[in-house]
């Protein structure tokens, strides 16, 4: 898998008429081990679309924890590895806009390559934005709910995952989506931080769910899955009842939705019994 | 975690548990940054404001040495006398010998950071003289024996009702003080310090701003309280952190549009003085009275922040606030928390250059949400800096856990195996996790994630067998 294709010749891709046909879906580590639904979702979104997606094991992790953590050298090994792995994809869209803005910035850094130094790198994207790019004007489907979308800080500020993803919710039919108070304000996740700091960082959360709960949603959507594993960890022990998803995961349902209404509910994996999990 | 950052995550938790004080604090602090939006949405060439004060900084920070040089050569021109102070120390002792000089018991002060960053009010009381901080918020501060929380706003964790109190009980029985009343508050504060404005025989205030092209120094306020403490005692200091320093005076034009909107949504603050060498003004009983202007420029850490390739930019800092304002962390802290005079990502940056290791573990209490650099009028990348910090903060040698991590991470095939049997133990993620069930009184406050029976690797293989790729 993942042999150059002819069109990969086009890159960088800049021209507004190149379309990726195959793409490389990054699911990152946690979304792998923790909430596969949304790894699941994207690639199936992605098929549903008319892209052939194609999964790489050789990666899993970013770089971009070390990185936050202060040990530059851990986070530039392990990127150079992500790379590496990628080397010669068409395209890789990455479920995660933080995991995103670390690796292009990672990708950016990197010497520039030869032609004769084997295959250039493909251009990285966060998965919404990808999907804004090369599916923004396809049919987006129908989801009957009000959804809150919860900005994640790296989606809004530092990429266009978030207005991607509000421009893709925006084109599903019957879909209400909703702005909570203070919409740009961090859920205090975090990473390392939520471990260091975690009263602050369950505080910063609970502020977050409070404000959601407001909106009256029925659905919390997110294009990364940390902010929402760290909310829906509050909203449980809190007996918040909120069904916390990623974006992907609604779009798909959506689009199934309206093939076959009614079909589509998706069947929840089997769990494990959670650990200090209660409902 | 180090010494420091435990530290850090205990105070931060007390102060959270006063959970009533943490909301107003938020509340208020939030709205402070609502004004900075509206006001700079009303502005028409707002980033191009921010971008020509950043060019203008930058510029001013290259070529600091010269700038200082010509401040404080045309400033002593004007009349004014320029000392150094290469430490808050060797500021303070500047000051008292000043006040000494003057036989001076009753020292008049307007808001200052830079002297805040000193100790110099404990300096000068140790010293003998009476210090009274003449700006409302600073003065409430001062009689709470307090440090600042905020470093425009620096009793804004304090409440209307805590202030009526306090104010009942330190201006004496005869002073009616009615907490339902802003205005009634400020009276009684007004009526408490005009004797002591007329009494005092030094006054002392910092600066926003020193143009180089003028020697002249600029204090921007609202209260008008930093006027009388100039203009009524024959002494007036001034102690200004070397990075105030803009070249020329037309610079001003971005700078004080950029500050008052910053730092409080207002157009411009109710003054703006210039000071160009020392007031003479006629006394219509004692002739011409003589009057000094002394300007202590404070070196204290930021030099070493001007040799660092990183950080340098911090020091286009013109402390309006709007970074403390938006975020997260700092509004949560009550100020306090972060233990030291510039709370916040700006002070979380600075710390460690002026600070010393004690300062490193501030950089830890972050999400890097990215809110401040976002803010900033000056556009110091504070979060990108506040990772370097962390960077920089490492010791040399990494810790065993995380090489291991990293090992792993280049390793997926053998992560993904041990992942997948970590998953099927639930005593053993729950150890693992438990950093992340927040203790408040015994209850965790956030459960752990429910874990998959397969993951989304494990299922891309099973569906690649069944698809016979």
């Amino acid at each position: 898998m993942g042999e150059a294709s002819q069109e990969s010749e086009q890159r960088p891709a800049g021209g507004p008429s190149w379309r990726p046909r195959l793409v490389t879906l990054f699911v990152p580590c946690y979304v792998d081990q923790l909430r596969p639904e949304a790894g699941i979702a994207a690639l199936e979104l992605l098929e549903a679309h008319g892209f052939e997606v194609d999964v790489r094991l050789g990666a899993i992790c970013c770089g971009q924890p070390f990185a936050n953590a202060g040990y530059a050298e851990a986070s530039r090994a392990t990127s150079e590895h992500w790379l590496q792995a990628m080397s010669g994809a068409e395209c890789v869209a990455v479920l995660a806009s933080s995991c995103a803005v670390h690796l292009q910035r990672e990708s950016r850094a990197r010497p520039p390559r030869g032609a004769d130094r084997g295959a250039p790198e493909p251009p990285v994207l966060e998965l919404m934005a990808f999907l804004a790019r090369f599916a923004g004007a396809a049919p987006a489907g129908r989801w009957p709910r009000t959804v809150c979308l919860h900005s994640s800080c790296h989606g809004l500020r530092e990429s266009d995952a978030d207005r991607s993803a509000r421009a893709l919710l925006a084109r599903v039919q019957d879909l209400r989506v909703v702005r909570a108070e203070r919409a740009d304000e961090c859920c205090g996740f975090g990473g390392g931080f939520s471990v260091e700091f975690p009263e602050l960082s369950v505080r910063m959360g609970h502020d977050r769910l409070r404000e959601i709960v407001l909106t009256g949603a029925d659905e919390v959507v997110a294009t990364d899955v940390s902010c929402l594993l760290h909310l829906e960890g509050i909203a449980r022990a809190e007996g918040v009842r909120l069904e916390f998803r990623h974006v992907s995961e609604l779009l798909r349902d959506a689009l199934r939705e309206a093939e076959s209404p009614r079909a589509s509910a998706a069947q929840p994996l089997e769990r494990a019994p959670a650990g200090a999990a209660r409902r | 975690m180090t010494e420091a950052a435990a530290l850090l995550r205990a105070r931060l938790a007390r102060a959270l548990a006063d959970r009533e004080r943490v909301a107003a604090f938020d509340h208020r602090v939030w709205s402070i940054r609502d004004k900075r939006l509206a006001a700079a949405a009303r502005h028409p060439h707002w980033e191009a404001l921010r971008r020509a004060a950043q060019a203008i900084k930058a510029h001013a920070l290259d070529h600091l040495d010269s700038y200082l040089e010509q401040f404080a050569a045309r400033a002593e021109a004007a009349g004014a006398v320029v000392h150094f102070a290469a430490t808050g120390a060797a500021a303070n002792r500047i000051v008292l010998e000043l006040c000494r000089a003057e036989r001076a018991s009753l020292v008049a002060k307007s808001k200052s950071m830079t002297t805040e960053e000193c100790g110099l009010n404990e300096f000068l009381e140790a010293g003998g003289l009476e210090v009274v901080d003449t700006d409302l918020g600073e003065r409430i501060v001062q009689l709470f024996r307090e440090a600042p929380s905020h470093i425009v706003a620096p009793a804004i964790h304090r409440s209307r009702g805590e202030i009526a109190a306090l104010f009942a009980r330190c201006f004496g029985p005869g002073q009616e003080v009615r907490a339902d009343s802003i205005g009634a508050l400020v009276e009684a504060a007004r009526r408490a310090m005009r004797p002591q404005f007329l009494a005092a025989e030094v006054g002392i205030t910092g600066a926003n701003f020193a143009v180089a092209e003028t020697g002249g120094i600029v204090v921007v306020e609202n209260e008008g309280n930093s006027l009388l403490t100039t203009s009524v005692p024959s002494l007036h200091i001034a102690v200004v952190g070397i990075e105030k320093i803009v070249p020329r005076l037309a610079d001003l034009g971005v700078f004080l549009a950029l500050l008052a909107r910053s730092a409080t949504g207002q157009r411009i603050t109710s003054y703006t003085t210039h000071y160009a060498g020392p007031q003479r003004r006629e006394d219509a009983e004692r002739g011409i009275r003589e009057r000094r202007l002394h300007i202590v420029l404070l070196d204290n850490g930021r030099s070493r922040v001007l040799g660092e390739r990183h950080h340098r930019r911090a020091l286009a800092c013109i402390r309006c606030g709007a970074c403390l304002n938006v975020c997260p962390v700092y509004r949560r802290s009550l100020g306090h928390a972060y233990g030291w005079v510039y709370p916040g990502p700006i002070g979380s940056v600075l710390a460690p250059a002026m600070r010393g290791a004690a300062g490193s573990a501030l950089a830890q209490a972050s999400t890097l949400c990215g809110a401040c650099t976002e803010a900033c009028p000056v556009g110091i990348d504070l979060h990108e800096q506040l990772i370097a910090r962390r960077t920089e903060s490492r010791a040399a040698r990494t810790p065993l856990a995380v090489r291991l991590a990293a090992a792993l991470a280049r390793r997926p095939r053998l992560a993904r195996f041990l992942l997948k049997r970590l998953r099927r133990r639930p005593a053993l993620n729950r150890r693992l996790f438990r950093a992340w069930l927040a203790p408040a009184a015994g209850v965790p406050t956030r459960l752990i994630p429910a874990l998959p029976r397969e993951s989304f690797a494990e299922w891309w293989q099973r569906r690649t067998r069944r698809n016979g790729r």
